[in-house]
Protein backbone atom coordinates (compact mmCIF):
# COMPACT_ATOMS: atom_id res chain seq x y z
CA UNK A 1 0.00 0.00 0.00
CA UNK A 2 1.32 3.34 -0.80
CA UNK A 3 0.39 7.36 -0.65
CA UNK A 4 -0.46 8.84 -3.62
CA UNK A 5 -1.01 12.79 -3.94
CA UNK A 6 -4.19 13.71 -4.85
CA UNK A 7 -5.41 17.25 -6.63
CA UNK A 8 -7.08 18.02 -3.02
CA UNK A 9 -5.41 20.13 -0.13
CA UNK A 10 -6.65 20.49 3.25
CA UNK A 11 -6.56 23.68 5.42
CA UNK A 12 -6.29 22.90 9.14
CA UNK A 13 -7.89 26.11 10.80
CA UNK A 14 -5.98 26.42 13.86
CA UNK A 15 -6.47 29.28 16.70
CA UNK A 16 -9.54 31.54 17.34
CA UNK A 17 -11.48 32.91 14.70
CA UNK A 18 -12.54 35.53 17.03
CA UNK A 19 -12.65 35.15 20.91
CA UNK A 20 -15.62 36.38 23.37
CA UNK A 21 -13.79 39.77 23.49
CA UNK A 22 -15.14 40.76 19.59
CA UNK A 23 -18.28 42.34 19.96
CA UNK A 24 -21.61 40.54 18.30
CA UNK A 25 -21.04 42.89 15.74
CA UNK A 26 -17.32 42.07 14.68
CA UNK A 27 -18.32 38.35 15.15
CA UNK A 28 -21.07 38.96 12.35
CA UNK A 29 -18.71 41.01 10.47
CA UNK A 30 -15.92 37.85 9.77
CA UNK A 31 -18.89 35.39 9.66
CA UNK A 32 -19.77 37.25 6.18
CA UNK A 33 -15.96 37.36 5.06
CA UNK A 34 -15.14 33.72 5.88
CA UNK A 35 -19.03 33.09 4.17
CA UNK A 36 -17.94 35.44 0.94
CA UNK A 37 -14.74 33.26 0.91
CA UNK A 38 -16.41 30.24 0.48
CA UNK A 39 -18.96 31.35 -1.84
CA UNK A 40 -16.11 32.71 -4.12
CA UNK A 41 -14.27 29.40 -3.98
CA UNK A 42 -17.32 27.24 -4.76
CA UNK A 43 -18.31 29.07 -7.60
CA UNK A 44 -14.80 28.71 -9.12
CA UNK A 45 -15.35 25.11 -8.43
CA UNK A 46 -12.25 24.93 -5.71
CA UNK A 47 -14.34 24.47 -2.90
CA UNK A 48 -15.03 21.17 -1.83
CA UNK A 49 -15.70 20.45 1.51
CA UNK A 50 -15.36 21.98 5.18
CA UNK A 51 -16.37 21.07 8.46
CA UNK A 52 -16.09 22.94 11.56
CA UNK A 53 -14.95 21.10 15.16
CA UNK A 54 -16.79 21.69 18.11
CA UNK A 55 -14.43 23.04 20.80
CA UNK A 56 -14.77 20.29 23.51
CA UNK A 57 -11.94 17.16 22.85
CA UNK A 58 -9.87 14.40 24.87
CA UNK A 59 -6.38 13.78 24.41
CA UNK A 60 -6.03 10.00 24.49
CA UNK A 61 -1.99 9.04 24.88
CA UNK A 62 0.05 6.82 26.65
CA UNK A 63 0.42 3.10 26.55
CA UNK A 64 -2.51 1.42 25.14
CA UNK A 65 -4.32 4.90 25.27
CA UNK A 66 -4.62 4.93 28.90
CA UNK A 67 -3.85 8.54 29.83
CA UNK A 68 -6.71 10.92 29.08
CA UNK A 69 -6.44 14.01 29.05
CA UNK A 70 -8.15 17.19 28.08
CA UNK A 71 -7.83 18.49 24.62
CA UNK A 72 -6.36 21.85 23.60
CA UNK A 73 -8.36 24.95 25.01
CA UNK A 74 -10.25 26.17 22.11
CA UNK A 75 -8.98 29.91 23.01
CA UNK A 76 -5.02 28.29 22.49
CA UNK A 77 -3.30 29.04 19.29
CA UNK A 78 -2.47 25.46 18.75
CA UNK A 79 -6.66 24.07 18.41
CA UNK A 80 -7.99 22.91 15.22
CA UNK A 81 -10.91 24.82 14.84
CA UNK A 82 -12.19 22.88 11.16
CA UNK A 83 -10.67 22.54 8.28
CA UNK A 84 -11.39 23.19 4.67
CA UNK A 85 -10.75 21.17 1.32
CA UNK A 86 -10.00 22.85 -2.07
CA UNK A 87 -9.45 21.08 -5.35
CA UNK A 88 -6.21 22.24 -6.70
CA UNK A 89 -3.04 21.02 -8.26
CA UNK A 90 -0.31 22.19 -6.74
CA UNK A 91 0.90 23.63 -3.39
CA UNK A 92 1.83 27.10 -4.69
CA UNK A 93 -1.90 27.53 -5.45
CA UNK A 94 -3.28 25.94 -2.67
CA UNK A 95 -0.84 28.66 -0.26
CA UNK A 96 -2.34 31.52 -2.85
CA UNK A 97 -6.03 30.55 -1.64
CA UNK A 98 -5.15 30.17 1.94
CA UNK A 99 -3.71 33.73 1.43
CA UNK A 100 -7.01 34.90 0.15
CA UNK A 101 -9.08 34.10 3.03
CA UNK A 102 -9.87 35.94 6.24
CA UNK A 103 -8.93 33.87 9.33
CA UNK A 104 -5.73 36.07 9.51
CA UNK A 105 -7.50 39.05 10.91
CA UNK A 106 -8.05 37.83 14.74
CA UNK A 107 -4.32 35.89 14.76
CA UNK A 108 -6.10 32.60 12.95
CA UNK A 109 -3.46 30.34 11.05
CA UNK A 110 -3.72 27.67 7.86
CA UNK A 111 -2.19 24.49 7.74
CA UNK A 112 -1.86 24.12 3.97
CA UNK A 113 -1.71 19.89 3.57
CA UNK A 114 -2.04 17.74 0.07
CA UNK A 115 -4.47 14.91 0.85
CA UNK A 116 -3.06 11.54 -0.01
CA UNK A 117 -4.77 8.51 -0.94
CA UNK A 118 -3.90 5.29 -0.38
CA UNK A 119 -3.87 2.71 -3.14
CA UNK A 120 -3.07 -0.50 -3.14
CA UNK A 121 -0.98 -1.17 -6.28
CA UNK B 1 -29.47 23.62 8.00
CA UNK B 2 -28.63 25.69 4.51
CA UNK B 3 -25.48 24.39 2.31
CA UNK B 4 -23.47 26.58 0.86
CA UNK B 5 -25.99 28.54 -1.04
CA UNK B 6 -25.47 31.68 -2.85
CA UNK B 7 -26.25 34.60 0.01
CA UNK B 8 -27.06 32.02 3.04
CA UNK B 9 -24.39 33.55 5.42
CA UNK B 10 -25.59 36.86 4.75
CA UNK B 11 -27.79 38.11 7.23
CA UNK B 12 -29.80 41.06 8.08
CA UNK B 13 -27.79 43.97 9.30
CA UNK B 14 -27.03 44.03 13.44
CA UNK B 15 -28.54 40.03 12.81
CA UNK B 16 -25.79 38.64 15.84
CA UNK B 17 -26.46 41.49 18.42
CA UNK B 18 -29.96 41.35 18.35
CA UNK B 19 -30.52 37.92 18.05
CA UNK B 20 -28.15 37.08 20.91
CA UNK B 21 -30.33 40.50 23.00
CA UNK B 22 -33.39 38.07 21.96
CA UNK B 23 -31.46 35.28 23.47
CA UNK B 24 -30.18 37.14 26.82
CA UNK B 25 -34.11 38.60 26.86
CA UNK B 26 -35.34 34.28 26.99
CA UNK B 27 -32.86 33.36 29.43
CA UNK B 28 -33.73 35.88 31.77
CA UNK B 29 -37.39 35.14 31.09
CA UNK B 30 -36.69 32.07 32.81
CA UNK B 31 -33.69 32.26 35.56
CA UNK B 32 -34.58 35.31 36.77
CA UNK B 33 -32.74 38.91 36.64
CA UNK B 34 -30.32 38.13 39.40
CA UNK B 35 -29.08 35.59 36.53
CA UNK B 36 -28.19 38.51 34.34
CA UNK B 37 -24.78 38.42 33.80
CA UNK B 38 -25.02 34.46 33.08
CA UNK B 39 -26.67 35.32 30.04
CA UNK B 40 -25.06 37.71 28.81
CA UNK B 41 -21.68 35.61 29.21
CA UNK B 42 -23.25 32.24 27.70
CA UNK B 43 -25.09 33.97 24.49
CA UNK B 44 -21.26 35.78 23.74
CA UNK B 45 -20.42 31.93 23.82
CA UNK B 46 -22.51 31.36 22.17
CA UNK B 47 -22.59 33.71 19.31
CA UNK B 48 -18.81 32.43 19.23
CA UNK B 49 -19.84 28.86 18.24
CA UNK B 50 -22.48 30.22 15.86
CA UNK B 51 -19.72 31.70 14.05
CA UNK B 52 -17.58 28.79 14.05
CA UNK B 53 -20.12 26.26 12.62
CA UNK B 54 -21.50 29.15 10.29
CA UNK B 55 -18.94 30.46 8.88
CA UNK B 56 -18.73 27.03 7.22
CA UNK B 57 -22.08 25.62 6.81
CA UNK B 58 -24.48 29.13 6.65
CA UNK B 59 -26.91 30.06 8.92
CA UNK B 60 -29.45 27.62 9.63
CA UNK B 61 -33.24 28.08 8.75
CA UNK B 62 -34.12 28.85 12.67
CA UNK B 63 -30.87 30.45 13.97
CA UNK B 64 -31.91 32.19 17.03
CA UNK B 65 -33.77 28.71 18.41
CA UNK B 66 -30.03 27.25 17.43
CA UNK B 67 -28.54 29.87 19.51
CA UNK B 68 -30.63 29.58 22.49
CA UNK B 69 -30.04 26.05 22.80
CA UNK B 70 -26.44 26.55 22.51
CA UNK B 71 -26.85 29.12 25.43
CA UNK B 72 -29.11 26.70 27.16
CA UNK B 73 -26.70 24.24 27.12
CA UNK B 74 -23.66 26.43 28.20
CA UNK B 75 -25.98 28.09 31.24
CA UNK B 76 -27.05 24.38 32.44
CA UNK B 77 -23.48 22.94 32.43
CA UNK B 78 -22.21 26.34 34.41
CA UNK B 79 -25.00 25.88 36.93
CA UNK B 80 -24.47 22.66 37.16
CA UNK B 81 -20.83 23.19 38.80
CA UNK B 82 -22.22 25.37 41.36
CA UNK B 83 -22.61 23.70 44.39
CA UNK B 84 -25.53 24.62 45.75
CA UNK B 85 -27.30 23.84 42.84
CA UNK B 86 -27.26 19.50 43.63
CA UNK B 87 -29.31 20.49 46.89
CA UNK B 88 -32.30 18.62 46.24
CA UNK B 89 -34.31 21.33 48.11
CA UNK B 90 -33.75 24.03 45.95
CA UNK B 91 -36.78 24.19 43.41
CA UNK B 92 -35.87 27.15 42.00
CA UNK B 93 -32.87 25.46 40.64
CA UNK B 94 -34.54 22.24 39.49
CA UNK B 95 -36.95 24.46 37.92
CA UNK B 96 -34.27 25.91 35.94
CA UNK B 97 -32.50 23.17 35.04
CA UNK B 98 -35.39 20.81 33.87
CA UNK B 99 -35.62 24.34 31.11
CA UNK B 100 -32.16 24.23 30.69
CA UNK B 101 -32.55 20.62 29.87
CA UNK B 102 -35.40 20.85 27.45
CA UNK B 103 -35.68 20.84 24.22
CA UNK B 104 -35.95 24.66 22.83
CA UNK B 105 -39.17 25.39 21.52
CA UNK B 106 -39.73 27.55 18.55
CA UNK B 107 -40.18 31.02 19.36
CA UNK B 108 -42.19 33.76 18.21
CA UNK B 109 -41.70 36.79 17.33
CA UNK B 110 -44.58 37.73 20.04
CA UNK B 111 -42.39 36.30 22.47
CA UNK B 112 -39.39 37.56 21.77
CA UNK B 113 -40.93 40.99 21.91
CA UNK B 114 -43.10 40.07 25.10
CA UNK B 115 -39.37 39.35 26.70
CA UNK B 116 -37.61 42.24 24.83
CA UNK B 117 -40.24 44.74 26.77
CA UNK B 118 -40.54 43.42 30.06
CA UNK B 119 -36.31 43.39 29.96
CA UNK B 120 -36.79 47.24 29.04
CA UNK B 121 -38.47 47.28 32.29
CA UNK B 122 -35.51 46.15 33.98
CA UNK B 123 -33.10 47.91 32.59
CA UNK B 124 -34.83 51.67 32.75
CA UNK B 125 -35.66 51.08 36.58
CA UNK B 126 -36.05 53.87 38.21
CA UNK B 127 -33.41 53.09 40.99
CA UNK B 128 -30.78 52.65 38.51
CA UNK B 129 -28.97 55.73 37.77
CA UNK B 130 -29.63 57.28 34.42
CA UNK B 131 -26.10 56.47 33.29
CA UNK B 132 -26.15 52.66 33.79
CA UNK B 133 -29.79 52.40 32.26
CA UNK B 134 -28.37 53.88 28.78
CA UNK B 135 -25.21 51.72 29.25
CA UNK B 136 -27.59 48.80 30.38
CA UNK B 137 -29.80 49.24 26.85
CA UNK B 138 -27.07 48.87 24.76
CA UNK B 139 -25.63 46.19 26.15
CA UNK B 140 -28.51 43.97 26.99
CA UNK B 141 -31.02 45.23 24.75
CA UNK B 142 -28.99 45.95 21.95
CA UNK B 143 -26.04 43.28 21.73
CA UNK B 144 -22.98 46.33 22.16
CA UNK B 145 -19.76 45.63 23.61
CA UNK B 146 -18.38 47.69 26.26
CA UNK B 147 -16.15 49.32 23.52
CA UNK B 148 -19.11 50.19 21.36
CA UNK B 149 -21.10 51.13 24.39
CA UNK B 150 -17.51 53.43 25.49
CA UNK B 151 -17.34 54.80 21.29
CA UNK B 152 -20.88 55.88 21.62
CA UNK B 153 -20.82 57.71 24.77
CA UNK B 154 -17.16 58.86 24.78
CA UNK B 155 -16.08 56.89 27.44
CA UNK B 156 -13.76 54.15 28.15
CA UNK B 157 -14.37 50.79 27.78
CA UNK B 158 -13.21 50.24 31.33
CA UNK B 159 -15.65 52.67 33.06
CA UNK B 160 -18.05 51.46 30.97
CA UNK B 161 -17.66 47.88 32.22
CA UNK B 162 -17.68 48.82 35.83
CA UNK B 163 -20.93 50.87 35.38
CA UNK B 164 -22.49 47.79 33.94
CA UNK B 165 -21.15 45.32 36.39
CA UNK B 166 -22.83 48.08 38.98
CA UNK B 167 -26.05 47.99 37.40
CA UNK B 168 -26.15 44.20 37.02
CA UNK B 169 -25.26 43.98 40.83
CA UNK B 170 -27.79 46.67 41.86
CA UNK B 171 -30.75 44.44 39.62
CA UNK B 172 -29.37 41.71 41.59
CA UNK B 173 -29.85 43.80 45.25
CA UNK B 174 -33.01 45.21 44.04
CA UNK B 175 -34.23 41.94 43.33
CA UNK B 176 -35.91 43.00 40.17
CA UNK B 177 -38.82 41.14 38.43
CA UNK B 178 -38.72 40.28 35.31
CA UNK B 179 -42.07 41.52 34.04
CA UNK B 180 -44.29 44.37 32.78
CA UNK B 181 -45.44 46.40 36.13
CA UNK B 182 -49.23 46.39 37.38
CA UNK B 183 -51.33 48.62 36.10
CA UNK B 184 -51.48 50.66 38.96
CA UNK B 185 -47.62 51.91 38.38
CA UNK B 186 -47.57 51.05 34.37
CA UNK B 187 -48.13 54.62 33.27
CA UNK B 188 -44.94 56.17 35.44
CA UNK B 189 -42.81 53.41 34.86
CA UNK B 190 -43.66 53.72 30.81
CA UNK B 191 -42.49 57.39 31.57
CA UNK B 192 -39.27 56.16 32.39
CA UNK B 193 -38.98 54.09 29.47
CA UNK B 194 -39.67 56.27 26.87
CA UNK B 195 -37.71 59.09 29.00
CA UNK B 196 -34.49 56.83 28.51
CA UNK B 197 -35.13 55.99 25.02
CA UNK B 198 -35.25 59.42 24.49
CA UNK B 199 -31.87 59.88 26.12
CA UNK B 200 -30.59 57.04 24.10
CA UNK B 201 -32.12 58.66 20.94
CA UNK B 202 -30.83 62.22 22.06
CA UNK B 203 -27.09 60.62 22.44
CA UNK B 204 -27.15 59.23 19.41
CA UNK B 205 -29.22 62.59 17.62
CA UNK B 206 -27.08 65.26 18.44
CA UNK B 207 -24.23 66.76 16.85
CA UNK B 208 -21.24 65.46 18.81
CA UNK B 209 -18.14 64.03 18.04
CA UNK B 210 -17.56 60.56 17.67
CA UNK B 211 -18.21 58.10 15.06
CA UNK B 212 -21.40 58.83 12.76
CA UNK B 213 -22.22 55.42 11.71
CA UNK B 214 -22.20 54.46 16.30
CA UNK B 215 -24.61 57.56 16.51
CA UNK B 216 -26.67 56.67 13.74
CA UNK B 217 -26.75 52.97 15.14
CA UNK B 218 -28.27 54.97 18.60
CA UNK B 219 -30.64 56.48 16.91
CA UNK B 220 -32.20 53.47 14.99
CA UNK B 221 -31.68 51.03 18.45
CA UNK B 222 -33.77 53.70 19.98
CA UNK B 223 -36.53 53.31 17.07
CA UNK B 224 -36.31 49.14 17.36
CA UNK B 225 -36.90 49.24 20.82
CA UNK B 226 -39.88 51.82 20.78
CA UNK B 227 -41.41 50.13 17.65
CA UNK B 228 -41.50 47.07 20.28
CA UNK B 229 -43.28 49.20 22.76
CA UNK B 230 -45.68 50.60 20.59
CA UNK B 231 -46.51 47.42 19.35
CA UNK B 232 -47.65 45.55 22.29
CA UNK B 233 -50.86 45.54 24.10
CA UNK B 234 -49.92 47.22 27.74
CA UNK B 235 -47.77 49.95 26.78
CA UNK B 236 -49.61 50.95 23.15
CA UNK B 237 -50.19 54.37 24.37
CA UNK B 238 -50.60 57.60 22.36
CA UNK B 239 -47.40 59.21 24.01
CA UNK B 240 -45.14 56.15 22.93
CA UNK B 241 -46.62 56.43 19.58
CA UNK B 242 -45.87 60.23 19.64
CA UNK B 243 -41.98 59.76 20.69
CA UNK B 244 -41.50 57.30 18.06
CA UNK B 245 -43.01 59.57 15.21
CA UNK B 246 -40.17 62.56 17.13
CA UNK B 247 -37.76 60.02 16.27
CA UNK B 248 -38.86 58.90 12.74
CA UNK B 249 -38.75 62.50 12.01
CA UNK B 250 -35.58 63.56 13.11
CA UNK B 251 -33.79 60.16 11.89
CA UNK B 252 -35.11 60.69 8.53
CA UNK B 253 -32.91 63.79 8.43
CA UNK B 254 -29.95 62.83 10.05
CA UNK B 255 -27.70 62.55 6.82
CA UNK B 256 -28.17 65.91 5.67
CA UNK B 257 -27.50 68.06 8.68
CA UNK B 258 -24.13 68.03 7.89
CA UNK B 259 -22.11 68.24 4.55
CA UNK B 260 -19.76 65.49 3.10
CA UNK B 261 -16.78 67.72 5.43
CA UNK B 262 -18.93 67.24 8.51
CA UNK B 263 -20.20 71.09 8.15
CA UNK B 264 -23.35 71.72 10.21
CA UNK B 265 -26.19 72.78 7.91
CA UNK B 266 -28.89 74.85 8.63
CA UNK B 267 -32.38 73.61 7.72
CA UNK B 268 -32.58 75.93 4.32
CA UNK B 269 -29.58 74.79 3.63
CA UNK B 270 -30.26 70.58 3.86
CA UNK B 271 -31.18 69.24 0.63
CA UNK B 272 -34.48 67.56 1.32
CA UNK B 273 -34.03 65.02 -1.35
CA UNK B 274 -31.90 63.39 0.87
CA UNK B 275 -34.20 63.17 3.72
CA UNK B 276 -35.68 59.62 3.98
CA UNK B 277 -39.55 59.65 2.69
CA UNK B 278 -40.37 56.45 4.11
CA UNK B 279 -39.08 56.96 7.71
CA UNK B 280 -41.27 60.18 7.69
CA UNK B 281 -44.28 58.18 5.75
CA UNK B 282 -44.25 56.24 9.14
CA UNK B 283 -43.86 58.93 11.17
CA UNK B 284 -46.68 60.36 9.81
CA UNK B 285 -48.44 56.94 11.16
CA UNK B 286 -47.76 56.60 14.16
CA UNK B 287 -48.47 60.68 14.62
CA UNK B 288 -52.07 59.40 13.59
CA UNK B 289 -51.82 56.94 15.83
CA UNK B 290 -50.36 59.15 18.68
CA UNK B 291 -53.45 61.49 18.62
CA UNK B 292 -55.88 58.93 19.26
CA UNK B 293 -56.60 59.28 22.97
CA UNK B 294 -57.01 62.78 24.75
CA UNK B 295 -53.59 63.40 25.80
CA UNK B 296 -51.56 65.89 24.51
CA UNK B 297 -47.66 65.18 25.51
CA UNK B 298 -44.42 66.86 25.36
CA UNK B 299 -43.58 64.57 22.43
CA UNK B 300 -47.15 64.86 20.72
CA UNK B 301 -45.92 68.36 20.14
CA UNK B 302 -42.12 68.02 19.30
CA UNK B 303 -43.48 65.27 17.00
CA UNK B 304 -45.64 67.85 15.11
CA UNK B 305 -42.94 70.47 14.86
CA UNK B 306 -40.63 68.14 13.51
CA UNK B 307 -43.54 66.68 10.93
CA UNK B 308 -44.27 70.11 10.09
CA UNK B 309 -40.79 70.52 9.41
CA UNK B 310 -40.79 67.42 7.48
CA UNK B 311 -43.74 67.88 5.32
CA UNK B 312 -43.04 71.39 3.87
CA UNK B 313 -42.23 71.56 0.24
CA UNK B 314 -38.99 73.72 0.63
CA UNK B 315 -37.57 76.04 3.51
CA UNK B 316 -39.93 78.89 2.48
CA UNK B 317 -43.12 77.06 2.25
CA UNK B 318 -42.89 76.04 5.92
CA UNK B 319 -45.85 76.65 8.29
CA UNK B 320 -44.12 79.02 10.50
CA UNK B 321 -47.34 80.23 12.28
CA UNK B 322 -48.09 76.32 12.70
CA UNK B 323 -44.82 76.09 14.37
CA UNK B 324 -45.28 78.89 16.59
CA UNK B 325 -48.14 77.89 17.78
CA UNK B 326 -47.20 74.58 18.64
CA UNK B 327 -44.33 76.11 20.63
CA UNK B 328 -46.73 78.10 22.46
CA UNK B 329 -48.15 74.59 23.66
CA UNK B 330 -44.82 73.26 24.67
CA UNK B 331 -43.61 76.20 26.34
CA UNK B 332 -46.77 76.27 28.62
CA UNK B 333 -46.34 72.67 29.47
CA UNK B 334 -42.20 72.29 30.11
CA UNK B 335 -41.87 76.28 31.37
CA UNK B 336 -38.58 75.50 30.07
CA UNK B 337 -35.91 78.40 29.03
CA UNK B 338 -34.82 76.09 26.60
CA UNK B 339 -38.30 75.51 24.82
CA UNK B 340 -38.15 79.28 25.43
CA UNK B 341 -35.62 79.72 23.23
CA UNK B 342 -36.72 77.96 20.43
CA UNK B 343 -40.01 79.12 20.34
CA UNK B 344 -38.74 82.68 20.16
CA UNK B 345 -36.80 81.54 16.99
CA UNK B 346 -40.19 80.76 15.77
CA UNK B 347 -41.20 84.48 16.71
CA UNK B 348 -39.11 86.05 14.44
CA UNK B 349 -39.84 83.85 11.44
CA UNK B 350 -43.37 84.76 11.84
CA UNK B 351 -43.16 88.27 13.38
CA UNK B 352 -39.51 89.47 11.88
CA UNK B 353 -35.94 89.49 14.04
CA UNK B 354 -36.78 92.30 16.35
CA UNK B 355 -40.04 89.97 18.09
CA UNK B 356 -37.65 87.38 18.20
CA UNK B 357 -34.95 89.29 20.55
CA UNK B 358 -38.24 90.87 22.37
CA UNK B 359 -38.95 87.00 22.99
CA UNK B 360 -35.62 85.98 24.37
CA UNK B 361 -35.82 89.28 26.93
CA UNK B 362 -39.18 87.84 28.08
CA UNK B 363 -37.61 84.54 28.71
CA UNK B 364 -38.09 83.40 32.11
CA UNK B 365 -34.96 82.25 34.09
CA UNK B 366 -33.15 83.62 30.83
CA UNK B 367 -29.53 83.40 33.21
CA UNK B 368 -29.47 79.35 32.58
CA UNK B 369 -29.36 80.27 29.11
CA UNK B 370 -26.47 82.69 29.14
CA UNK B 371 -23.97 79.70 29.76
CA UNK B 372 -25.81 78.23 26.32
CA UNK B 373 -23.65 78.70 22.68
CA UNK B 374 -27.14 78.43 20.95
CA UNK B 375 -28.29 81.44 23.18
CA UNK B 376 -26.02 83.87 21.90
CA UNK B 377 -25.65 82.70 18.12
CA UNK B 378 -29.74 82.84 17.69
CA UNK B 379 -29.63 86.34 19.23
CA UNK B 380 -26.20 86.92 16.56
CA UNK B 381 -28.31 85.90 13.98
CA UNK B 382 -31.72 88.38 14.57
CA UNK B 383 -29.08 91.27 15.38
CA UNK B 384 -27.21 90.29 12.07
CA UNK B 385 -31.00 90.26 10.24
CA UNK B 386 -31.81 93.63 11.69
CA UNK B 387 -28.26 95.09 9.89
CA UNK B 388 -26.79 95.78 13.25
CA UNK B 389 -23.58 94.33 12.39
CA UNK B 390 -20.90 94.68 15.04
CA UNK B 391 -23.58 93.82 17.60
CA UNK B 392 -24.16 90.68 15.81
CA UNK B 393 -20.48 90.03 15.87
CA UNK B 394 -20.14 90.61 19.46
CA UNK B 395 -22.82 87.64 20.37
CA UNK B 396 -21.30 85.41 17.99
CA UNK B 397 -18.31 85.34 19.63
CA UNK B 398 -19.98 84.56 22.40
CA UNK B 399 -21.42 81.90 21.65
CA UNK B 400 -18.01 80.65 19.75
CA UNK B 401 -16.69 80.52 22.89
CA UNK B 402 -19.09 78.62 24.70
CA UNK B 403 -19.52 75.88 21.83
CA UNK B 404 -17.86 72.81 22.93
CA UNK B 405 -17.74 70.67 19.75
CA UNK B 406 -15.50 71.66 16.80
CA UNK B 407 -18.33 71.58 14.46
CA UNK B 408 -20.41 73.79 15.90
CA UNK B 409 -17.38 76.28 16.55
CA UNK B 410 -16.61 75.94 12.72
CA UNK B 411 -20.42 76.80 12.13
CA UNK B 412 -20.69 79.94 14.54
CA UNK B 413 -17.12 81.17 12.59
CA UNK B 414 -18.98 81.06 9.35
CA UNK B 415 -21.23 83.17 11.03
CA UNK B 416 -18.84 86.06 12.00
CA UNK B 417 -17.22 85.68 8.29
CA UNK B 418 -20.66 86.44 7.18
CA UNK B 419 -21.29 89.36 9.29
CA UNK B 420 -18.01 90.92 8.50
CA UNK B 421 -18.48 90.33 4.59
CA UNK B 422 -21.67 92.47 5.03
CA UNK B 423 -20.05 95.44 6.78
CA UNK B 424 -16.86 95.58 3.94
Amino acid sequence: MKAEPTNQYMFLVRGPGCSTGHSAEEMQTHMTEVYAWIDDLTKKGIFSAAQPLTPEGKIVSGPNGSVISDGIAAESKEAVGGFFIVNVATMDEAVRIAQSSPMFRNGGQLEVRRIAQLTCD
Amino acid sequence: MSRHGASAGEVADHFFRHEGAKVVATLTAHLGTSRLQLAEDVVQEALLRALQTWSYHGVPDNPAAWLTQVAKNLALNILQREQRWNEKQDGIAAEHARWLAAATEDMTHETFADDTLRMMFVCFHPDLASDAQTALALRTLCGFSPAEIAAAFLSSEAAIAKRLVRARQRIRELALPFAVPEPAELSSRLDGVLHTLYLLFNEGYKASTGDRLVREDLCHEAIRLLTLVTEHPATREPRAYALLALMLFNTARLRSRTDDAGNLLRLHEQDRTTWDQTMIHRGILCLRHASQGDTLSVYHLEASIAATHCTAADAPATDWPRILHLYDQLLALTGSPVTAMNRAVAVARVHGPQAGLDALDGIHHRSVLEGHHLYHAIRGTFTAELGQTSAAITHFRQAEKLAMLPAEREFIAQRIEECVGTKK
